[in-house]
């Protein structure tokens, strides 16, 4: 290991537990969480809205208290993807499968314990990676160019199906829609403008966080109010903190989270949005109790909540060795740097380790202090699913919306999400499940840009998909995931027989 | 016939008139005018040709038996449209009207339309949370939500 | 019964607040030339998200104009997001007509969303305040490229137009794609044939230029510099009129240096509402030359490598008025829009 780099890591740990500076990161991750709690509100919202919080404060604070408010904001979302089903980002639509029914099991302070302790465990691994292999693993990033990209989303795909349960053909016919839904906007290869209907709003597609708050929040608000038996029922809150039982039986999915996150991490602009999923389907497919996941099992949380910290930590070694940001948020950061003279790209850290090292360090910090701040928070939190639901469902309502409309001030957002929630309720009825719907909004634009920057590449030989080894290993993992589950239940079948 | 149609079999129908509309809507997309290898309305034909498909699937494996009582029917309607209705006022107000008004409307309403009667917590609780939400977003985060009738 | 009359008083609470609106807005303003202090927070627009080089704008001015004092009221940024601005013009024109309280901040899609017909308002629509500053294109290539030299890529699109990869970080039609196609076309390439892949950002431009998915980029000047610097990236040739006097691009050739005798200017500009007030449109415009004027501001945009070109809002129109029309033939010429 290159001592140098560790000299700079405790250099920058240094400046980052600074009084001024631990101040800095506490202020920022309450305020993120604060904010984070805004369903729709995901982390690059959160940092992009408080950056006028950081003027005035040196540069190097001023970076601290946005690592803080990230972190913040992250855990913010996670919260409330648990408590309320309203995910705050991508990862945490993962989250809210299996986080919400242990919260309505009373489990909510499981569910958050393991969340928090998965994104520390993550965290620490990712940054010591980070240390130990940065410039080996750099060639990884590049070696993911728009064929490998696409072989990589039909495996986020193929993933997705397994967040639900029930008729496969369902399953399917949700992904579908959401690829249908992907398709509206400003078409970014041609700039052809595809089903908007007119609508200037619509160009720029239809946000999924819109999506996901309608069809995992609102639904859920929607149904308990048509619920006889939902209006009156309080939860049972039984344990406001993990038992070392919950910890034992998660600690194997936090760990391979982190694996997945840190592994997916490394790829610029895919990693966060790809790894929570690849977790929840590794650890349903490696269960012994596979129909537990989608009803309440923790494992389904501690994976994807790993991971996606796995993947956040992990999104610094494209950006240390290549000058890369490996997510939006991270490109905002270095927008931040912009505003106070630091130039982004591959001599970031030789002329700016102290800076470097710093966000590195203060982003641990942040981690650390989250962990600090909100484990006693966490039976506090448990509790709001006890607020008598015809206050609490108005107040989610509200909520929604004023983290819909902050991010965008759009009213036709707005509208989305009530039309979403809507349509999250009758396909609640009739048992569609809304993951892959969801989630296909998401994936689907990726996968056709992919697709079509691959075929430009290639003049239209579709062979480039199976000509280069990297995109034909992740296909085969893809058929793999497809394949595992069918052939445990052939076993299971089998063993039912013999036995 | 069409009446022991499942509710499964009309969505199914449904679905597949989806898909066709959509994938027509796809084929009449403008073609680029300068070189494209895969041009704009490819891949929607192609989700179209899925969708038909899986819409066919479920389609044939659902059933057209005697509709059985479903399982919702005990669902109360009623509050949950009236919320919704409240919702749409919400949307309406917020930029005309403002933030305050418009959060106090929903916070005062809502938990009465769901059986709620104390008005002595709902009314302060609403008056609360549209002022205070208001005056930290827009004057400590520095995220401004609508001022509506308070900017006159 | 008690939700209907709660959603009757909704619904004259919003009639009364529309007519009031109105009303406000046809109020006539003393119609002097003096220059009139806002009492109010002034909103900046940013037509895109947040952190985008839109919002990246709005928010340094916003920053000088109220840590200098210059303006005394607060000025906060809202993002409004959508269609490459169009959501945001609509807004400016149709909600905001005269109203003294907004900015908004703008670049060439301005002009191009009206010219490839995605929207019927146009620059003419908005009041002019200032040009703050302008960015230039930059065409590069991989360290290991076989091409050392524009026209070295230029002739062999020449010879096959499909045998370069070209990318570039905004949409076809929009910015990057022009830069590049304007200066193919004059060297006479058949451009109609010519690919262009486009990427959603600068950062994953860069990756494939790297991983060797595309040959050639063409992208705003500040993406590159951190690429030029490391040495990754080899620059080709820079659309600004003189040579950049960055020093990590003073070595760059212009266009015309290499014979292609154009320019390509991404000017961005700040602008005010239909019939913005005069006086609070004196007001802001006399702020805002004193902020380009400041230390402060010409410290940003080394910082961002933005060439401070500023022009007071008359000048400005003229010449938006001069770039509509070539970005048009532009256009045109590529057959992008009739």
């Amino acid at each position: 290991m290159d001592t140098s780099t560790l000299t700079m890591f405790l250099h920058g740990l240094q400046v980052a537990v600074q009084p001024e500076n631990l101040l800095a990161v506490a202020i920022g991750a309450i305020v993120g969480t604060a904010i984070g709690v805004l369903p729709g509100v995901g982390p690059v919202s959160a940092v992009a809205l408080l950056v006028p919080l950081s003027f005035g404060l040196s540069p190097t604070t001023a970076l601290i208290m946005m690592a803080g408010v990230y972190y913040g904001a992250m855990y913010g979302g996670s919260t409330t993807s648990i408590l309320l089903n309203a995910p705050g980002e991508s990862a945490s639509v993962v989250t809210c499968i299996d986080g919400h029914k242990l919260a309505l099991k009373g489990r909510g302070g499981s569910a958050l314990g393991v969340a928090a302790i998965g994104s520390f465990i993550a965290g620490t691994l990712g940054v010591i990676v980070l240390m130990l292999l940065a410039p080996p693993l750099s060639r990884m990033a590049i070696a993911f160019q728009p064929p490998e990209y696409f072989a990589l989303m039909i495996l986020a795909l193929v993933a997705a199906t397994t967040m639900g349960e029930g008729k496969l053909v369902k399953a399917l016919i949700s992904m579908s829609i959401g690829l249908c839904i992907g398709t509206v906007g400003q078409d970014i290869q041609t700039g052809t403008i595809r089903y908007t209907f007119g609508v200037s709003e619509l160009l720029d597609g239809i946000d999924f966080l819109v999506a996901a708050l309608g069809l995992f929040a609102l639904s859920e608000v929607i149904w308990e109010t048509v619920e006889p038996n939902a209006l009156v029922t309080r939860i049972n809150v039984k344990s406001p903190y993990p038992t070392l039982q919950d910890l034992k039986e998660s600690m194997g999915a936090m760990l391979r989270g982190s694996g997945i996150g840190i592994f997916f991490g490394l790829l610029p602009g895919a990693g966060l949005i790809t790894s929570p999923f690849v977790s929840y389907s590794v650890e349903k497919q490696l269960s012994k109790h596979p129909e537990e996941f989608g009803q309440g099992a923790l494992k389904g949380v501690a994976g994807p909540e790993s991971a996606n910290n796995g993947a956040a930590s992990a999104g610094f070694v494209p950006l240390l060795t290549l000058g890369l940001p490996g997510s939006s948020t991270m490109a905002l950061l270095l927008g931040i740097f912009m505003m106070w003279g630091v130039q982004p790209g591959p001599l970031l850290i030789s002329q700016n380790p102290e800076m470097f090292w710093g966000l590195v360090a203060s982003m641990y910090v942040g981690n650390v202090m989250l962990l600090i701040l909100n484990l006693p928070m966490v039976p506090l939190f448990a509790k709001i699913i006890d607020i008598p639901k015809p206050l609490l469902l108005p107040l989610i309502f509200v909520f929604s919306f004023i983290g819909v409309f902050a991010v965008n001030n759009s009213t036709l957002d707005l509208w989305l999400v009530l039309g979403f929630g809507v349509l999250g309720f009758f396909m609640r009825i009739y048992d569609f499940p809304a993951g892959p719907l969801v989630m296909s909004i998401v994936l689907g634009p990726l996968m056709e840009r992919a697709m079509r920057q691959a075929l430009t590449m290639s003049n239209g030989d579709p062979l480039i998909f199976v000509e280069r080894p990297v995109a034909v290993g992740v296909l085969v993992v893809a058929v793999l995931f497809l394949i595992i589950p069918l052939l445990r239940r052939g076993n299971k079948d089998n063993s039912e027989i013999m036995a | 016939m069409l009446k022991n149609w499942t509710a499964e079999r009309w969505i199914a129908t449904g679905s597949l008139v989806f898909s066709v509309a959509y994938g027509i809507a796809g084929w009449n997309l403008p073609r680029f005018t300068m070189a494209a290898v895969v041009d704009a309305h490819v891949f929607p034909i192609f989700v179209a040709c899925c969708q038909f498909a899986l819409s066919l699937w479920l389609w044939v494996i659902s059933g057209s038996e005697e509709p059985q009582q479903s399982p919702y029917a005990h669902l109360q309607l009623r509050p949950g449209l009236f919320l919704l209705l409240m919702a749409a006022v919400f949307i309406e107000i917020l930029e005309p009207a403002g933030f305050i008004i418009a959060t106090f409307l929903f916070l005062a309403v809502g938990p009465y339309i769901l059986g709620w009667r104390k008005w002595i917590i709902s009314i302060p609780l609403a008056v609360v949370l549209a002022v205070g939400i208001f005056l930290l977003f827009n004057n400590y985060l520095m995220v401004p939500l609508p001022e509506g009738i308070f900017s006159l | 019964m008690r939700l209907k009359k709660y959603g009757l008083i909704a619904l004259l609470l919003v009639v009364t607040m529309v007519l009031a609106a109105g009303c406000g807005g046809e109020k006539k303003e003393a119609a002097s030339g003096e220059s009139k202090a806002p009492t109010k927070p002034i909103t900046i627009i940013a037509p895109n998200g947040a952190g985008s080089g839109w919002d990246l704008t709005a928010r340094s001015v916003a920053q000088v104009l109220t840590e200098k004092k210059f303006v005394t009221v607060p000025m906060p940024v809202e993002n409004r997001a959508g269609g490459g601005g169009v959501v945001a013009l609509s807004h400016m024109v149709e909600n905001l007509k005269g109203n003294d309280q907004n900015l908004i901040v703008y670049s060439p899609p301005l002009l191009l969303v009206n010219l490839n017909g995605q929207t019927k308002y146009s620059y003419k629509d908005l009041t002019p305040i200032a040009r703050l500053f302008s960015d230039y294109e930059l065409f590069g290539v991989y360290k290991d490229s076989k091409f050392h030299s524009l026209d070295e890529v230029m002739d062999a699109l020449k010879k096959d137009p499909k045998s370069v990869k070209i990318g570039g970080a905004s949409a076809p039609g929009s910015m990057d794609h022009l830069a590049f196609m304007m200066a193919a076309s004059k060297k006479g390439v058949n451009i109609k044939e010519v690919p262009y892949i486009s990427f959603q950002s600068g950062g994953e431009l860069t990756a494939a230029l790297l991983g060797g998915s595309i040959d050639v980029i063409s992208t705003s000047v500040g993406d590159t510099l951190g690429q030029l610097e490391a040495g990754n990236v080899r620059a080709l040739a820079v659309t600004s009129p003189e040579r950049l006097k960055d020093p990590r691009v003073a070595n760059v050739p212009t266009l015309k240096e290499v014979g292609i005798d154009e320019t390509f200017e991404v000017w961005r500009g700040i602008f005010g509402p239909p019939n913005m007030p005069e006086g609070t449109k004196k007001y802001l415009t006399e702020a805002i030359e004193k902020m380009a004027k400041s230390d402060e501001w010409l410290a940003i945009c080394k910082k961002y490598s933005w060439v401070p070109t500023y022009q007071p809002g008359d000048q400005f129109g003229k010449y938006l008025d001069d770039q509509n029309k070539l970005m048009g033939d532009l256009l045109r010429g590529m057959n992008l829009i009739k």
